[in-house]
């Protein structure tokens, strides 16, 4: 079974008395481990189409199915609940909570439904992955961008989600912290979670094993 | 490290303690609500029971005193303030026989000097134990044998213990109980039987500057009951006019006490709807600056439903927050009470000039938890609008947030 | 620098507001009594108020000498000696000296309740800043290895 599959998806916007679609007609399908890149010009819909794959657009039309459930059906608390424990989900630019610590942010996730356990052991590991196991008691507004950056995604992944979901991961970032993100996704999808990136950056696609490009709301597979 | 918990409440917690100033302005508005309400309360029972217990311990329809002296019988029942007064004792028989008078018992008021020769100045009060129907029941329950001659009671104010003696005009007596607070003059008072009033009478008139001139048959006041059913003003204005000759003055405990009541009742009033303005003016304001700063934070709570937080979660961190907000603004309110006004509230008592006794512990705790309650309801009251508006964000405009 | 700064000035200013309160209150605002009592003989008060402004003054001098003292060790040194003094404050109104024995007496009715309140609130603040700087220091000098 595929870890995602989109058939028909479709995102309409009305504007100045017409119609305008954000999404027009996109299919893809994303199996365990596959890196996928979406790029292409700003303005393309490469953020809406992942933002309906998060469950947090509803589409026109088209249909949305994540291991083996269609989003379509599910109420508010169902895609909430998806969105916890089924993808990790990275939102373009600063999304790190100010009020708690780095390692508070990380566990933030898991504390959100009841569950059983304690994931502060799992947490340091994913800070250590990301390498900022030493900032676990800082404050955001102590770390760079790029230590941020790295605190949403271990963030990300305090849940084990079976699909990441990252927008614009690089774009506030300096080449090398560019480099080492893209790196930490790639390890990330060898562990057989998918990872689907959204960006306009030429060389992030490099890192990747298969790329989509999104022009005027049409999406299409370039390798 | 250790385990670490985010629940609801350690969120709410975390949010509040990293805007300290917002954080602590929010807690004084709660605060000053909680110290109005617990005072307030605290201050108006204090006086319903003060004149409660003054209703029960004056007893007596009216005093007759020496024309003049009557705002001395009130400073000293009321207040403690120690006076001087009498008529003779030919004077006093008549008074008790007048008309309209059903029951009638004679007191002696002495006031201690300020010198070596007395303890400390105070209210000296003798009564007839034969007649008394005011202050010798009351006595009568602490004393059950009652007053032996040469002993006196204190009243619950003074420092003096039983058995132990003290000294008025040269002459040492000792003490033979001590009474229960009254909130009124009696607690800073001194009480004797009449033998041993004259007695004190008779040392006092040795170093007063004008001396006593019928010593035994002095009387200070005479307290009566009138009959039932009868005007007390006319029989204050006849008993003036029939004694006129004989410089008399009424005292009308009962309208003392009911005017008292009367102003009370008005006090009590404004101060409760004071409090219930100042309990919605809180709401008003606290609602205020929580739509304000949850507006301000509509950004950080669009994080936490892309997270995944459910509507219902973010309700909860919201209303958690204003909830420790109010506990710790209450609990900071009734303390900055208990810390800062019970110490002075002799001082208070005293300055107020009426009747006041501040309630048994029991009653008092009662007071301070629903004060605690009412204050501890204004935020979460406050923020319901806010918990509301945010909680209906849908993960979409979440989405426009972030 | 700027917390350094800023608790040098809160913890010293409000040791030379409470000292003078302590030192100064029973003599200009919540009186004691008069020296000579009824009796002929010094009040119990007056020497209370005459070992207060002692003690106050001891305080307030504390209070200055923290305003201008940069070590955070000497100034946890100083909090702690603060605090012992508001201590003793306590100590001379309730216990080694005290006030007039009536009830009505202003020393009793003003004085004693607010030395009372300031003694107190000298002896804990002190002693949670003391505590603070402390603690801060040793997670500092932890941090620096």
């Amino acid at each position: 079974m595929k870890m995602l599959v989109v058939r028909g998806l479709c995102k309409e916007y009305r504007r100045g008395g017409g119609t305008f679609y954000a999404v027009r007609d996109a299919a893809m399908s994303v199996g365990d481990g596959d890196f996928v890149c979406i790029s292409g010009q700003s303005g393309g819909g490469k953020s809406t189409l992942l933002n309906m794959i998060a469950g947090l657009l509803e589409p026109t039309s088209g249909s949305i199915t994540s291991g083996g459930r269609e989003l379509a059906g599910m109420n508010d608390y169902e895609l909430s609940l998806y969105r916890n424990e089924r993808i990790g989900y990275i939102p373009q630019g600063q999304s790190i909570l100010p009020n708690l610590s780095v390692i508070d942010n990380v566990l933030l996730p898991f504390y959100l439904y009841k569950k059983t356990g304690d994931p502060t052991g799992r947490a340091m590991t994913l800070l250590d992955r990301v390498g900022i196991a030493h900032l676990a008691e800082a404050y955001p507004a102590h770390l760079s961008g790029g230590e941020l950056k790295r605190t949403a995604i271990a963030r990300s992944l305090i849940n084990s989600p079976k699909m990441l979901l990252a927008d614009e991961p690089t774009v506030d970032l300096d080449p090398r912290n560019a480099e080492e993100v893209m790196k930490i996704f790639s390890d990330i999808s060898r562990d057989s979670a998918a990872v689907i990136l959204v960006t306009h950056e030429a060389n992030s696609a490099r890192w990747v094993a298969r790329r989509f490009s999104m022009e005027s709301g049409i999406l299409k597979e370039t390798t | 490290m250790g385990k670490r918990r985010l629940t609801s409440r350690a969120i709410a917690v975390q949010n509040l303690r990293r805007r300290p100033m917002r954080t602590l302005c929010m807690v004084s508005f709660v605060a000053l609500l909680s110290f109005v309400v617990s005072g307030g309360s605290l201050f108006s029972y204090s006086l319903l029971n003060g004149a409660r217990s003054m209703s029960a311990r004056l007893g007596a329809d009216a005093l007759i005193v020496p024309l003049g002296y009557e705002k001395n019988a009130e400073g000293a029942l009321l207040r403690g303030e120690p006076s001087t007064f009498y008529f003779s004792g030919e004077l006093s028989e008549r008074l008790m026989h007048a008309e309209g008078v059903v029951r009638a018992s004679p007191q002696l008021f002495i006031a201690s000097f300020n010198s070596s020769h007395c303890a400390f100045p105070a209210q000296l009060i003798g009564y007839d134990p034969r007649t008394d129907f005011t202050i010798g029941p009351w006595l009568e329950e602490k004393m059950p044998g009652g007053l032996p001659d040469g002993e006196v009671v204190v009243g619950n104010l003074v420092s003096r213990k039983r058995g132990d003696d003290i000294t008025f005009f040269g002459r040492t007596y000792r003490v033979a109980g001590r009474l229960d607070k009254t909130g009124m003059g009696f607690d800073t008072s001194i009480f004797l039987n009449m033998n041993t009033a004259r007695a004190a009478l008779a040392d006092y008139s040795q170093y007063a500057e004008k001396p006593v001139t019928d010593v035994g048959g002095a009387v200070s006041s005479i307290t009566v009951d009138i009959k039932d059913g009868a005007d007390h003003s006319k029989f204050a204005r006849e008993t003036r006019e029939y004694f006129k000759g004989d410089l008399v003055g009424v005292v009308l405990t009962q309208t003392m006490i009911d005017n008292i009541s009367k102003d009370l009742g008005a006090f009590l009033s404004i101060v409760t709807v004071l409090m219930a303005a100042l309990w919605a003016l809180d709401v008003g304001v606290l609602a205020i600056l929580f739509t304000v700063t949850f507006n301000e934070r509509r950004r950080e709570f669009g994080i936490y439903r892309v997270l995944g937080a459910t509507r219902r979660k973010l309700r909860w961190i919201i209303l958690s927050e204003s909830c420790a907000v109010s506990v710790a603004g209450a609990v900071a309110g009734v303390f900055s009470l208990c810390f800062f006004v019970f110490p002075f509230a002799p001082l208070i008592s005293r300055t107020i000039g009426t009747a006041y006794l501040q309630p048994s512990p029991e009653v008092l705790s009662v007071i301070l938890l629903a004060s605690l309650l009412v204050s501890f309801v204004t935020g979460p009251v406050a923020s319901i609008n806010s918990a509301a508006a945010i909680g209906r964000m849908s993960a979409c405009e979440a989405l426009k947030e972030v | 620098m700027k917390d350094k700064q800023r608790n040098r000035a809160i913890a010293g200013a409000a040791g030379v507001i409470l000292g003078g309160l302590i030192a100064l209150g029973p003599q200009y605002v919540f009186k004691i009594c008069e020296q000579t009592g009824h009796h002929g003989g010094v009040t119990q008060c007056f020497w209370t108020g005459r070992a207060e402004m002692g003690v106050g003054a001891l305080i307030a001098v504390i209070g200055i000498v923290y305003l201008l003292t940069k070590d955070a060790r000497v100034r946890a040194g100083l909090s702690i000696a603060a605090s012992l003094s508001g201590a003793l404050s306590l100590a001379v109104i309730d216990v080694l000296i005290g006030v007039c024995g009536e009830a009505d007496m202003s020393c009793r009715l003003a004085t004693l309740p607010a030395i009372n309140i300031v003694g107190i609130i000298t002896a804990f603040s002190a002693a949670a800043n003391a505590f603070y700087l402390l603690r801060r220091q040793s997670a500092e000098s932890g941090s620096n290895g």
